[in-house]
């Protein structure tokens, strides 16, 4: 990317409809989907803007996380037992139901970390992952999502191209930059 | 997408945060008034620590009070939140949106108090880590067989989980706190909690997939949770407590319990923070009426409870029944039959019934109510015990009542100051239903639900306060 | 193996309360004073539960000596969350004081009632203090206790038998009650050893388990002549 490339035009909008036809006519112009990022108040619906879709593994990490919590849960309960058999007068010293307790727990809070930290990974939201540049970088137009707007900012543009994009931004949008 | 449709949204949003931004001093006072009470808690436990477990009113053979009364009372609670917020969001209940912030803080708040109990209540608070499983130079281990480690492995896994359940929903709020503060502490401090959201596409997807994992995962814990505490009673030979429904009464009393709270904490906060547009009359009538259900499955366990003992002749367990229906818990018995069936369904039955004030009411009946029947569980089985050269009596000390009454002091500061510094309705769901209900999106299942979020806006310049 | 049992012939016990005392001498047990045994937290590790039959004038009065009954399967031991309370193999229900952080589910899981708490750390003022018996430790506030069976003395007639490079044999180990009891209503020793006086007493026929319903395979046997109810009502 040379510096004649690193244009970025920010605008802000009321409605989706708006971002939808400025993304619209801005891949028809030739600004590829990727350089493309929709800052949003709250989700949006998959199909309402025409751009890629995000792609998340939390779900396997989830049951990864499960799988995980449950074994070390069952180590902790059945291996210290056996490692240390204590005289249970008779009883057993491994019992199922006990086991089977805190494996259950195990294995929950094995997934539900395991969920959040995949989360907040992909996301970019955890400490040694903090996003300082390009895309995911905070923006002086974080205001309008904020008060409930839509951030549309385009990277990586030349300056005639940039230009372009503005004027197709112009009519739609509450800020400009 | 009309405009005419936006109209609304764009205006409830100003106003949701416009009540978010106003600074409210009575929330303030508030929190230096509960503050007051964490200081009588911290002296009455501090008190007890220096001077010995005897400074409370237990005896043999009434071996566990006060404490194990209100940890179960706490841990009950706490399944307002995350359980209701849990199964309204699985079930994607549009009316679920302005309850499940304040609905999950409830949960959080209470658990830490609920688990602080059994800590007060161990005869050596000092050595309390022996329960956990650490490697130590003895090669000791807790005793997996005991339901109270189980307890801990289940009340861990469930704070960490409510705790992680209220904070990943929360952090692109804090964002939107962040970026409307002016620079300075404030704004750096949202900065910490919003840990870099900014409402891209991806984090949004993520995001949802996490809530939506969470939220399933979370309601087997809290019901494991409840159905634990209720082992630790259940699991022993004592008459009035070995019972195989223990389990599931003890989940639906906790249900229960904690709705009671939630419409309790949803009034005042309609009425304090001027929430009336958010809160609406639709989501008290429709807990209304998860609550009066929840009153009559109460009922019905309870009354199953009973009967079987009372029918089973059994010598033991008819002493602890006689002592509950017509000796000397009599009184308390029959209060807790009022005001956890009686009046919840005389009152919840009729639409007039599930509007703020009254069920309010009926909650605080109920919180009394439950209470109660943690108190009867307790104590009549223990007091009543089979050789009855031991029969004994229990009256708590002014240490315990100055704890229980501390306890809800720390829950009200948490809880007030919580409100101050975070929205306590969650800005992005509403957002999200709004958009939902402006797109005609949530027609079909959910039309009868998205009123709540648009139709009820006011004709211009009406009602905010 | 040894499995410790005890037989008590309550046909012989005329409540007097001497193995009361002795227990509380040889075991270091805290004298709580009036006011908190009044609140029902006297310490006694073994206690004579009076129970009154018949109408006046003719009543009779019955006395029971209960105390720990050293269960084979014990209903304390698996509620306890860190093993403060075990099974040892010679059949005993150990209580490890150090491990203890007083949670008193044991007692609440106990039918019998027998354990007792430290509400507060024990006081011996002078010149209890000089009566200490230095076999057995003083138990710290906040933990549970319960009869031992006189463990110590176990320990001492186990120790004596190998000094004189013996096993140890039927005799060797008497419990404080045990010495006490003017009327000999107590036998302790080895369940094992079918020759045992305990044993013996055991096979009576007027032997019987209190509370034996609930099938926590006690070490202390029963004898009685008459017909034993639970005393429940």
């Amino acid at each position: 990317m040379t510096a004649a490339e690193r244009h970025l035009v920010e605008a802000a909008f009321e409605q989706v409809a708006d971002v939808r036809a400025v993304v619209e006519a801005a891949l028809e112009s030739g600004v590829s989907a990727s350089q493309i990022e929709v800052r949003s108040p709250a989700p949006l619906e998959e199909d309402e803007l025409p751009l890629p879709k995000p792609k998340s593994r939390v779900l396997l990490f989830a049951l990864a996380g499960a799988v995980f919590g449950g074994l070390t849960a069952f180590g902790l309960a059945a291996g210290t037992a056996l490692a240390y058999p204590l005289p249970t007068g008779g009883m057993s010293i491994v019992a199922g139901p006990p086991v089977g307790v805190v494996t259950y727990e195990g294995t929950a809070l094995g997934l539900i970390l395991m969920t959040v930290l995949r989360v907040l990974w992909e996301g970019g939201l955890l400490p040694g992952r903090a996003i300082r540049s390009g895309r995911g970088r905070a923006s002086t137009f974080d205001h309008h999502v904020a008060d409930g707007r839509l951030l549309l900012r385009v990277h990586g543009l030349t300056e005639s191209r940039a230009g372009q994009v503005r004027q197709l931004c112009r009519p739609r949008a509450v800020a400009l930059g | 997408m009309t405009s005419e449709a936006q109209r609304p949204a764009r205006e409830l949003d100003g106003e949701l945060l416009g009540r978010l931004d106003r600074r409210r001093p009575g929330l303030f006072v508030g929190s230096l008034a509960s503050g007051a009470l964490v200081l009588v808690f911290l002296y009455c436990w501090g008190y007890q620590i220096a001077n010995g477990i005897g400074v409370t009113g237990i005896n043999r053979p009434v071996f566990w009070g006060f404490y194990i009364i209100n940890f179960v009372f706490w841990i009950g609670i706490s399944h307002a939140g995350t359980l209701i917020s849990a199964i309204l969001r699985v079930t994607k209940a549009e009316w679920r949106r302005p309850v499940t912030r304040s609905a999950e803080a409830i949960t959080l708040f209470a658990l830490a108090i609920g688990g602080l109990f059994p800590l007060i209540h161990l005869g050596r608070v000092t050595i309390f880590y022996y329960m956990i499983p650490y490697p130590n130079s003895r090669m000791l281990w807790p005793n997996f067989r005991s339901p109270l480690v189980w307890d801990i492995a289940a009340i861990t896994t469930y704070i960490i989980g409510s705790a992680l359940y209220l904070f990943l929903p929360l952090i692109p709020d804090a964002a939107v706190m962040r970026d409307r503060a002016a620079a300075g502490l404030k704004k750096r401090f949202y900065a910490v909690l919003a840990l870099g959201w900014r409402g891209t596409a991806q984090q949004w997807h993520s995001l949802e997939w996490g809530i939506r994992i969470l939220a399933v995962a979370i309601i087997p814990v809290a019901v494991s949770v409840h159905t634990i505490v209720s082992w630790d009673f259940a699991m022993t030979q004592t008459p009035g407590w070995k019972s195989t429904i223990f389990g599931p009464y003890f989940v639906v009393g906790a249900i229960f319990s904690g709705i009671a709270v939630l419409m309790i904490a949803m009034a005042l906060l309609r009425r304090g923070l001027a929430l009336e547009r958010f809160l609406t009359d639709r989501v008290f009538n429709n807990l209304g009426l998860l609550f009066v259900t929840m009153s009559l499955v109460w009922g019905y366990f309870t009354f199953a409870e009973h009967l079987t003992v009372w029918y089973s002749g059994d010598l033991f367990e008819k002493n602890v029944h006689h002592v509950l229906l017509h000796g000397d818990f009599a009184v308390p018995f029959w209060t807790m039959v009022v005001v956890n069936l009686v009046i919840p369904v005389a009152v919840l039955s009729f639409p007039r019934g599930r509007r703020p004030l009254p069920t309010a009411l009926v909650g605080c009946g109920v919180l009394v109510g439950m209470w109660l029947e943690r108190f009867l569980i307790v104590v009549p089985a223990l007091s009543t015990p089979r050789l009855a050269y031991s029969i004994g009596d229990y009256m708590p000390s002014w240490v315990e009542l100055g704890i229980m009454v501390g306890a809800v002091g720390v829950f009200a500061c948490l809880y007030f100051t919580f409100t101050q510094l975070l929205p306590i309705v969650s800005v992005w769901e509403m957002r999200e239903g709004w958009r939902h209900a402006g797109s005609g999106e949530a027609g079909g299942a959910e039309s009868d639900d998205a009123p709540t979020a648009v139709a009820t806006a006011p004709a211009p310049g009406g009602g905010a306060a | 193996m040894t499995r410790w049992g005890m037989a008590i012939d309550l046909d012989r016990c005329t409540g007097c309360e001497a193995c009361v005392v002795a227990c509380a001498a040889e075991n270091n047990i805290q004298t709580v004073g009036e006011e908190q045994a009044r609140e029902g937290r006297a310490m006694h590790w073994l206690r004579i539960e009076r129970y009154y039959e018949g109408e006046f004038p003719n009543v009779r009065t019955r006395f029971m000596p209960v105390l720990c009954q050293q269960c084979g399967a014990a209903p304390c031991e698996p509620v306890c969350p860190v093993y403060a309370t075990y099974h040892n193999p010679e059949g005993l229900n150990a209580m490890v004081y150090s491990r203890c952080i007083g949670t008193r589910f044991c007692a609440n899981n106990c039918p019998y009632t027998v354990r007792v708490f430290n509400w507060f750390d024990a006081e011996f003022p002078a010149p209890l203090d000089s009566q200490l018996n230095p076999d057995v430790s003083v138990r710290p506030g906040g933990v549970m206790e319960k009869c031992t069976f006189c463990v110590q003395r176990i320990q001492a007639g186990k120790d004596e038998a190998a000094q004189e490079d013996r096993e140890v044999m039927d005799g060797d180990v008497k419990t404080a009650c045990q010495q006490s009891c003017p009327t000999k209503a107590i036998a302790f020793g080895d369940l094992e050893d079918p020759d045992s006086e305990v044993s013996r007493w055991a096979e009576s026929p007027r032997a019987f388990s209190l509370l034996g319903d609930l099938d926590t395979r006690p070490g202390v046997v029963y004898l009685s002549g008459t017909e034993w109810r639970e005393p429940a009502e």
